[in-house]
């Protein structure tokens, strides 16, 4: 696992600060459950069509490439056709 | 003509016949053309990956044609009604104002669904392999081969129905 540096939200500092100096881990873990939490929100747009597919990636912030491999290594679906 | 966006080039460029990636079997003599837009997010958001680098070297060997930002002109005010990336913007915009005889390949089902409301001609990217075997510009046997190839991609119907076309041609 490699370290690295991310900005942290001001208003959220006082709450994270402290729990990162006692488990450091914890970060890993946040990072993780916030990552997936928002490719599922959008897998759930993306499959009702109210996004597309390059949008889908747009808004996670990868490429179509990128996407395709998250997707293929979870098991979902890797088009929004219906089926 | 063919405009292509991201979805059909990752499809094309990730599977395989054999040891060539579909896409250098399904496009070649096809006129196919990208926007600035799927360009951007094939080659230079793909970087150095080997699949990213396979539709490089197809628009290097002048079997895709990037077609310039002025080509293309303002993005279609209807568009501002849906989520849409800016390759799928761009690739509906330029086969709007390339007119008759232009045909979008996406297998993206919103993209699809506003292109059929645009009147815009619209197919995926099987119906255009499909399509290349009927007008026996690709033969039969490797369609086949090519539907087969990207079946992991489609939803149950999409391949049994294609390999069902493909076997009708004479």
């Amino acid at each position: 696992m490699s370290l690295v540096s991310i900005r942290m939200p001001e208003d959220l500092e006082a709450v994270l600060r402290p729990v990162l100096e006692r488990d450091p881990d914890k970060g890993t873990e946040w990072l993780r459950a916030g990552f997936e939490a928002r490719l599922a929100e959008l897998y759930q747009q993306w499959q009702t069509l109210r996004i597309s597919t390059a949008r889908f990636a747009e808004l996670l912030g990868v490429s179509p490439w990128e996407l395709a491999d998250l997707l293929r290594a979870r098991g979902l679906k890797t088009t929004n056709l219906p089926g | 003509m063919f405009v292509f966006d991201s979805s059909p080039l990752v499809a094309s460029c990730q599977f395989t016949v054999g040891r060539r990636a579909v896409a250098e079997i399904a496009l070649a003599d096809a006129d196919v053309r990208i926007p600035p837009a799927v360009y951007a997010e094939v080659v230079t958001r793909g970087g150095s990956r080997p699949d990213a680098l396979i539709a490089a070297g197809l628009i290097t060997a002048g079997y895709i044609r990037v077609v310039d930002a002025t080509e293309v002109g303002e993005a279609l005010e209807d568009l501002q009604h849906y989520q849409l990336g800016h390759g799928e913007q761009e690739a509906l915009t330029m086969t709007t104002r390339l007119g008759n005889g232009a045909i979008i390949v996406t297998d993206d089902f919103l993209a699809l669904i506003v292109a059929n409301r645009l009147g815009v001609s619209c197919q995926l990217f099987l119906d255009f392999v499909v399509g290349r075997a009927t007008r026996g510009e690709l033969p039969a046997m490797e369609a086949q081969h090519i539907v087969r190839a990207i079946s992991p991609r489609y939803p149950s119907g999409f391949v049994p129905h294609s390999l069902a076309m493909l076997r009708r041609l004479p």
